[in-house]
């Protein structure tokens, strides 16, 4: 057991769904927010980080302006000063909550910061680190996307097993909608709206990741940026027993991971839905893929 | 196709054991003789009267026959893969006997005869010598006739290798099945109709009609894997607007997808799982997921019809 893993409380059933509400979330929930604009934000992230008031945890809100824009954005979060005063509330820059802007970034120290913050919080007696944050500016040019779709991926993975809580948004205008559809693919909870995807891909219980829905021509891109970012050091394990669909063209793609992750171990497929084990029987051997009933 | 064309595919019709021995084993010898790479594909206890027949095995290869010959697409795979490995590990020929299964020449005959007009094409440019016998006590009329239409020549029992006039063009005849194979549901209105449907909503529009069906959950789900794949390969290699009409009866559903494009470039397209063209492996696992497919392509678009469940009437 790692210092600070919080095993021994009550473990909340972590939430894999598509929503029209940011409220009634809590611990290890990673929500993806694609909305159209500044106000529409604010309309999400206080709602949201009010849910953590009464929650009892340490609220961070971040976002691609200055602390003074920052705070007004939170003109509607109740005592919001007071909470600032109580050090329960902090604001910050994304420049400054994430260590840069040019797409960049080290994903793997900002992974680090938010697991030291959220055993942190925990620390300093609060449920867990909620965060909401814009990542709009994260996402400047098509490489970016596959850098935070990244980032998403692993971060996720942190926040299955620490007390964190997270509400990420994108505005659709200036992300455009294929990397919204990713940005909602690699979240295992994302708004329902123009930009939903059917399908996600998101950490799972005991080490494994799910993937989940229906992958179709909707989701390949996405399919395929996400699993291209999985960690590849040891075996894969992919749950995909709450897949209502997957095409051939999804198939492949996960053939495909399975040649590429082969030296590394290989890629696990847990829990088969029937149509999929007949078709992986149909396909034939693929290196690297072992598939467990 | 004609010039480059190196692929034997001849019928042996048979009425006896003694007929099939009049062909096998001659067949087979010469090929041992001749250093060729000789393959027997057949039942049990027509591969063991064969051997008999034979006396001397040696350069004889029985092979799992259950196994590579449990569904033609199986069927195909494995020999298009085992002859171009013969051929390229210096076999001179290879020359099969090789049987339909018992339920081929029934049930699931659609299915084999595409695969005995396709062989046509897809070995044509293989040195191999092919013979399949068929038992005329268990095989219905319909279907010789299409095994003519399928075999360049007729293996004979009295040694002759007969040219067979009813032979058929593969396109045509996989053309003409597809035509011929009209399902009398498509008289009626559809009972389901949705344009441009994503493969999405056409999983849903389908789901429903399936509700009105007995057919078990497997079948249902195949079907749904199948009309996903066929959508998506009309909506991203056809022309829009692309019609999706589906009908149902207890035991049967029949879903066409209709676009206005000119259809797969390859006829051949399905047989063989080949990853490198487009909607390729989408079509050959259809191919698998359900009772009936069919290619057709009309003078402005292009329709595939899937059919599960009992055959009609």
């Amino acid at each position: 057991m790692l210092a600070g893993e919080d095993a021994g409380k009550q473990r909340p059933v972590r939430r894999s769904e598509r929503t029209d509400t940011p409220v009634g979330y809590g611990p290890r929930d990673h929500l993806c927010w694609v909305h159209r604009g500044d106000s529409a934000w604010h309309d999400a992230a206080v709602p949201f980080l009010r849910d953590g008031i009464v929650g009892g945890d340490r609220l961070l809100y971040a976002a691609d302006k200055d602390e003074e824009a920052l705070l007004d954005d939170l003109a509607g979060l109740p005592e919001r000063d007071a909470l600032l005063d109580a050090g329960q509330l902090e604001v910050r820059p994304l420049a400054e909550a994430y260590a840069a802007l040019d797409g960049r970034f080290d994903i793997g120290a900002q992974v680090a910061t938010f697991e030291q913050m959220s055993l942190a919080a925990l620390a300093d007696g609060y449920r867990s680190l909620r965060l909401a944050a814009d990542l709009t500016a994260l996402v400047a040019s098509d490489d970016a996307v596959h850098w935070v779709v990244s980032y998403e991926v692993l971060v996720d993975a942190m926040g299955a097993r620490r007390p964190w809580t997270a509400l990420c948004g994108y505005d659709l205008d200036r992300i455009g909608a294929p990397a919204a559809r990713a940005m909602c693919f690699v979240h295992p909870v994302h708004r329902d709206g123009e930009e939903a995807v059917p399908a996600r891909l998101h950490a799972g219980k005991a080490g494994k990741w799910c993937l989940a829905g229906e992958v179709d021509v909707a989701t390949h891109e996405a399919l395929r940026t996400a699993l291209a970012t999985l960690p590849g050091a040891g075996p894969v394990h992919l749950d995909v027993s709450s897949l209502e669909h997957i095409d051939v063209a999804g198939v492949r793609a996960l053939a495909a991971l399975a040649v590429m992750l082969a030296p590394a171990g290989g890629l696990v497929l847990h829990r088969p839905p029937d149509v999929l084990a007949w078709m992986l029987d149909t396909w034939g051997d693929v290196p690297g893929l072992q598939v467990r009933p | 196709m004609t010039d480059a064309r190196r692929f034997r595919h001849e019928a042996a019709i048979y009425r006896s054991d003694d007929e099939l021995l009049a062909v096998a084993v001659p067949f087979l010898r010469e090929g041992v003789q001749a250093g060729e790479a000789t393959l027997l594909g057949v039942d049990e206890r027509e591969q063991r009267l064969i051997l008999e027949a034979l006396g001397d095995t040696d350069g004889i290869t029985p092979l799992a026959w259950g196994e590579v010959y449990a569904s033609p697409y199986a069927a195909l795979e494995w020999n298009h893969r085992t002859l171009n490995d013969l051929l390229a590990n210096g076999a001179p020929r290879v020359r099969v006997l090789g049987a339909v299964p018992s339920h081929g020449t029934a049930a699931t005959w659609d299915g084999w005869a595409r695969y005995e007009a396709a062989v046509n094409h897809l070995y044509g440019p293989l040195d191999v010598w092919s013979v399949c016998p068929y038992d005329t006590r268990r095989t219905a009329d319909d279907v010789l006739a299409d095994v003519e239409r399928t075999h360049t020549h007729l293996a004979a029992p009295d040694g002759g290798h007969v040219p067979i006039p009813a032979y058929t063009d593969p396109v045509a005849f996989l053309t003409e099945r597809a035509r011929q194979a009209a399902d009398p549901l498509e008289a009626e209105a559809p009972h389901v109709a949705e344009r441009d449907p994503t493969p999405g909503e056409a999983r849903r529009t389908i789901t429903a009609l399936a509700k009105a069906t007995f057919l078990d959950a497997a079948t249902v789900e195949r079907l749904l894997l199948a009309v996903s794949e066929v959508v998506t390969n009309a909506t991203v290699h056809g022309a829009p607007p692309v019609d999706l009409r589906g009908w149902a009866t207890d035991d049967r559903i029949v879903v066409t997808v209709r676009d206005h494009g000119p259809g797969p470039d390859d006829p051949f397209v399905g047989f063989l799982p080949r990853r490198d063209q487009p909607g390729g492996l989408g079509l050959w696992i259809t191919n698998q997921a359900c009772s009936r497919v069919a290619l057709l392509p009309e003078p402005e678009g292009f329709t595939v019809r899937i059919t599960v469940g009992a055959p009609p009437g």
